[in-house]
């Protein structure tokens, strides 16, 4: 970990919405801020290693919607995110598809899976 | 006579303050020509309208500039070599509710025209934004063209539209004034409907307020003009068009015209961005740009000044504490900007309030202004003090009155060339006179020469498509019986079905945008102004035009809907399915 | 379709999020066959295009997207044996009598069911509803109707969009388009304060450096043909926007996201009685409105920023519909009244005798901290509760132990009050 970088969080785990920093300092991580422990717990994930679920569409053919919706069955890492949204981009799949049904084995080289989020009929 | 009437010009310039201008006034015979510079496009204006204001003055040509100015972007240059489009009798330029109608007109006669127009549909311009009133003519000078026409056309609409199947409601005008001063301006408006042969009545305010309870009981008096009448302007041009069509009219839209060609003063030719159409005659009725189109005869004629009218519409379902009857608000020295307007009940039910009256510089300028809105606003809510308009809203817009300086209509045959007859100017009380202007068309046109021969096919009747929204049970039963189609509502707020967006896809006129399908059906013009029809409506065009959806556009060029299909990289070299 | 059958049947009006689980919840409830009438091709509603996640942490403890909040319910319905779908039906008149029209590609039904719930949800409110001045190009879309075009039609809106409110849809849209490729230039929101949740600022703006600029105001549409911009000016302390300060953004996409309406108009024509506060029925616990068997539930009673609420409010229009038709009928009414810093509540209405647990959901008018929500009849006050902060986007859920109501009468008040706090102003 870098010296002394700090970023500027914003806690989203409850309506409150503190303001938090943290400040990475030779591998300890100082969070000010924060009104409770979650706040703390929430920044930390935030500032080494944040996390989003991915969502989206891609296209299906034969189906009765062209575009199918799809998430990442698990929250992937955020500086994998647009690479993953590209790969999205470039998938084909054709109906039917069910919901769960697995469209991508490994997004984005983060070893999470691409899952269909709903069913798509043949047309 | 000719230099009195510069010299009066000249006094008027300097009353008005424009003297500091180095203006130039010429004159010949009854034609005015200003030119110079100003500093405001208002002032251009006033200039105009000092000079065209007066008696003696036929035509006025204003070339007066100003840094405001906003002029016109030069037609396209004629092409000779582009080869021949077709060849006509008659050319109708403008496919707006008065060339609709002259088209229409001219097809009871056995000749072949060719009716162009600039735009993706017709009726692009003026006809489908202005207030749909068929005014009874009593505001007008009593002896212009405007005043004749107007009181003529609103004798004969009712019949037009029965024969049309548009609508039309003869849901009278009832005009106020606030104060005692004003008084004596109903007394002179009900003398001036008397010698033109309108009925008018002036009313206490007693009786008034009997007659619309919504209005503010601060009035002190008010007129009836019981002929007041409303229709659908665009559904009256796409009526009269597909008429045309229906009687052998060739339509040509997305059609430009950029100039005529001649031959020893005769026209021979009206050169379009689409080729060249042969013919010795040609009406020019090209809205606000006639002015443009009769100079390619060569010179100016008459200048054209666009005036904005904007309008607010409500939602149908919000009818309390609303007037049925037509409304209007009479004074001396009221805001010129909303002298004009009124309030009014379409034909498909939604008030109506508006328009403003806003001279601008830019023959495009069909933008609505806050300042327009708020003066609306604040002048009819005072008109009908319970009607809450912030709530009711459900769209607003606004058109442009192509006015000469004369402040009249011009029609009148060019100057120029042979051939050649410009249907100009045509400003308010333009809608309510088109049945009259067409007849004053055909007279004039066989004056010039055009054989009129009858052509015993003519249908002069035309059915609206159906529309299950105004149908009672039984005709809704019978109509998803005969099409199933007719019986899924793709416009919620609306009710507009599948079957009627398909059957507007399938009339002589030709319908390739979203903007048509709205004036032919409604779709989108209800109080969520198509957010939930927008990609239902999209699906079905594509689908019943074979084109892609991201093809589609709200109004032809230039106007595209959506920008691309998502997943491009997918679908490179597949082509998109849909 | 036997329109006659339905003199015994439940009829819920809308097949989006309450109208599965009003449906679902009545078909549990009730021997009475359900019939849900949705409009469109499918069930679902907006769910099916809300492709993103953040549904059901309520109602099912975990993060689903749109589609699978809806399956959800969808796959429960289709076991229940009394259950009828009408998709790609349109309820087109309802009348105080419970009569109904509906249409749809067999034909005109008109039924009158014993029992009606209403699910119809809401609209967006539209660049004319915001008073926005200026042309009419393409180009100018709702959040809502961007959504379904991208991620049910596959067409992109256009390239270059600004994004005008801050609601939900119009924050989680810009996501969107800029995982498609097109490119936010930034959210403009009149308010001085955000009008959607912090999470999807978070996680929608702030990850994609997309700004968001609070007390903002477009003042003006350009291009004739297709939106070529939008000019935004502060919105000044008089109420009106700075035109000193106004500047042209360069775009040729305008979505916005500024406001919900309830879609109310069968309600109004069944003239069931409207809060103006909600824009939506006036309603009871059980979601029974004014007018007798007619229920409603969602978004058409109050719009709400988390599904879950919908879902509640819809089980409890289910039970509410099977109770009515079993027979019981209320002794008494009292009602729930907004006070200091409420904007509305829901229910308005509290039936005696009061059998349930009670769900109670408010609506602040201004943000505040450390305030108390005390509800109190003319006796005294009945209930309280501490909350750390309150903000006008979130709406404060409570529930209410029936007990609290034991002393309350019909014809009785109920006042809500937030009490104490600092309100942030605004």
């Amino acid at each position: 970990m870098a010296d002394k970088i700090k970023k500027r969080i914003t806690c989203i785990i409850c309506p409150v919405g503190c303001s938090l920093t943290a400040t990475g300092i030779k591998g300890n991580l100082v969070i000010e801020g924060n009104e409770c422990n979650r706040g703390e717990k929430y920044a930390r994930s935030e500032y080494t290693n944040p996390l989003r679920t991915l969502t989206g569409t891609v296209l299906i053919k034969e189906a009765i919607l062209p575009r199918l919706p799809v998430r990442s069955e698990n929250p992937i890492a955020r500086q994998l995110f647009l690479r993953a949204a590209a790969e999205l981009n470039r998938l084909v799949v054709t109906a039917p598809i069910k919901r769960g049904a697995v469209i991508s084995e490994d997004l984005a080289g983060s070893g999470i899976r691409l899952l269909a989020t709903r069913d798509l009929d043949k047309l | 006579m000719s230099k009195t009437l510069k010299a009066v010009i000249l006094e008027l310039f300097t009353e008005n303050g424009l003297d500091q201008y180095d203006l130039n006034i010429q004159e010949s015979s009854g034609i005015v020509t200003l030119s110079g510079r100003v500093d405001r496009w208002d002032q251009v204006v006033l200039a105009g309208h000092l000079a065209g204001g007066l008696s003696g003055v036929k035509s006025l040509i204003n070339r007066v500039n100003s840094p405001d100015s906003i002029l016109p972007p030069d037609p396209v240059k004629p092409d000779p070599s582009s080869g021949t489009l077709t060849r006509a009798d008659l050319v109708i330029i403008g496919a707006g509710v008065v060339g609709a109608a002259l088209a229409r007109e001219f097809s009871r006669f056995k000749i072949r025209i060719v009716l162009l127009d600039k735009e993706s549909d017709v009726g692009c311009g003026a006809s489908k934004a202005n207030n749909g009133m068929v005014h009874s003519g009593i505001v007008q000078e009593p002896n212009s063209l405007r005043s004749r026409l107007n009181v003529r056309g609103n004798e004969l609409y009712e019949e037009v539209c029965r024969d049309l199947d548009v609508p039309f409601k003869r849901c009278g005008l009832l005009t106020v004034v606030f104060r005692e001063e004003d008084l004596f301006l109903l007394e002179l408006t009900q003398a001036r409907g008397e010698a033109a042969g309108i009925p008018v009545e002036v009313i206490s305010r007693e009786r008034a307020l009997e007659l619309e309870p919504s209005l503010s009981p601060d009035i002190k008096g008010a007129f009836l003009a019981p002929s007041t009448a409303m229709t659908s302007p665009y559904k009256l041009t796409v009526a009269y068009a597909e008429n045309a069509v229906m009687n052998g009219v060739n339509l040509y839209l997305d059609t430009a015209v950029t100039g005529f060609h001649s031959e020893n003063g005769r026209l021979k030719k009206v050169y379009t961005t689409r080729g060249a159409v042969e013919t010795p005659f040609c009406i020019n009725a090209a809205g606000i740009y006639a002015d443009r189109v009769a100079a390619m005869a060569g010179k100016e004629e008459f200048t054209l000044h666009p005036r904005k009218g904007e309008l607010i519409l409500f939602d149908s379902a919000h009818l309390d504490n609303h007037p049925r009857i037509a409304t209007g608000v009479l004074a001396i020295g009221q805001d010129p900007y909303t002298k004009g307007g009124g309030t009014m009940i379409t034909t498909e039910g939604n008030p109506e309030w508006g328009p403003t009256a806003f001279e601008v510089p830019d023959r495009e300028d069909t933008a609505v202004t806050a300042d327009g809105l708020d003066r609306i606003i604040d002048k009819f809510s005072r008109l009908i003090p319970d009607y809450d308009p912030h709530k009711a809203l459900i769209t607003f817009f606004a058109g442009l009155r192509a006015a000469t300086y004369t402040e009249d209509f011009h029609i009148r045959p060019s100057g120029q060339l042979n051939g050649l007859l410009n249907v100009a100017g045509i400003q308010s009380p333009g809608l309510a006179a088109v049945p009259a202007i067409t007849e004053m068309v055909l007279d004039l046109a066989g004056d010039m020469g055009l054989k009129l021969e009858e052509n015993p096919a003519f249908q002069p009747l035309r059915k609206s498509p159906p529309r299950f929204r105004v149908l009672n049970l039984k005709a809704r039963k019978k109509l998803i019986g005969e099409d199933h189609r007719y019986g899924q509502i793709v416009c919620r707020c609306e009710q507009v079905t599948e079957g009627e967006v398909i059957a507007a896809l399938n009339r002589p006129v030709p319908v390739t945008t979203l903007d048509a399908i709205k004036r032919r059906t409604r779709a989108g013009m209800g109080r969520c102004q198509g957010s939930f029809c927008l990609p239902r409506l999209a699906l079905i065009m594509a689908r019943e035009l074979g084109v892609p959806i991201h093809k589609l556009t709200k109004s032809g060029p230039g106007s595209p809907l959506f920008s691309r299909p998502t997943k491009l990289e997918a679908l490179t070299g597949e082509g998109d399915a849909r | 379709m036997k329109d006659r059958h339905a003199r015994e049947a439940i009829v819920v009006i809308g097949g989006g999020p309450a109208g599965l689980a009003a449906a679902l919840a009545a078909a549990c409830k009730s021997r009475l066959k359900v019939i849900l009438i949705e409009r469109d091709r499918e069930l679902g509603g907006i769910l099916n295009q809300c492709v993103h996640d953040g549904f059901g942490n309520f109602v099912f403890g975990e993060s689903l997207t749109g589609p699978e909040y809806a399956s959800r319910f969808i796959e429960q319905l289709q076991s229940a044996p009394n259950l009828e779908v009408w998709d790609n039906t349109a309820v087109i008149s309802l009348k105080g009598d419970r009569t109904l029209t509906a249409v749809n590609r067999s034909g005109i039904h008109r039924l009158k069911p014993a029992a009606i719930i209403l699910a119809m949800g809401c609209r967006e409110r539209s660049r004319y509803q915001a008073f926005l001045p200026g042309y009419r190009p393409a180009g100018v879309y709702t959040a809502g109707t961007v959504q379904r075009l991208v991620n049910m039609e596959g067409v992109m809106p256009g390239e270059k969009a600004v994004i005008l409110g801050s609601g939900d849809i119009g924050l989680i849209m810009a996501r969107r388009l800029t995982l498609e490729g097109a490119e936010v230039l930034g959210v403009y929101e009149i308010m001085n304060r955000p009008g959607g949740l912090t999470r999807n600022i978070v996680q929608c703006l702030e990850d994609f450096n997309i700004p968001l600029f609070l007390s903002h105001q477009a003042t003006f549409l350009h291009g004739k043909k297709r939106l070529e911009g939008v000019s935004i000016a502060p919105y000044g302390s008089s109420g009106k926007p700075d035109l000193q300060k106004e500047k042209r953004i360069e775009c040729d996409t305008l979505i916005l996201s500024v406001g919900l309406i309830p879609e109310n108009e069968l309600s109004r024509e069944a003239g069931i009685e409207i809060d103006p506060a909600t824009a939506g029925p006036v309603v009871d616990q059980d979601m029974a409105t004014g007018v007798e068997g007619i229920f409603a539930c969602g978004n058409v009673v109050h719009v709400s920023d988390l599904v879950d609420h919908v879902t509640l409010s819809a089980q409890a229009a289910g039970r509410g519909a099977a109770r009515y038709l079993s027979g019981r009928k209320p002794a008494g009414k009292a009602l729930f009244k907004a006070g200091t810093n409420i904007a509305r509540l829901v229910p308005q209405v509290l039936s005696l005798p009061v059998e349930d647990k009670v769900d109670l959901y408010i609506r602040v008018s201004e943000p505040a901290e450390y305030v108390r929500i005390a509800i109190s009849s003319e006796s005294g006050e009945i209930y309280n509760k501490k909350e750390r902060i309150v903000r006008p986007p979130e709406m404060i859920h409570l529930q209410l132990e029936k007990e609290l109501f034991q002393n309350t009468g019909g014809g009785d008040s109920l006042f809500v009050n937030l009490q104490g706090g600092e309100a942030d102003g605004g």
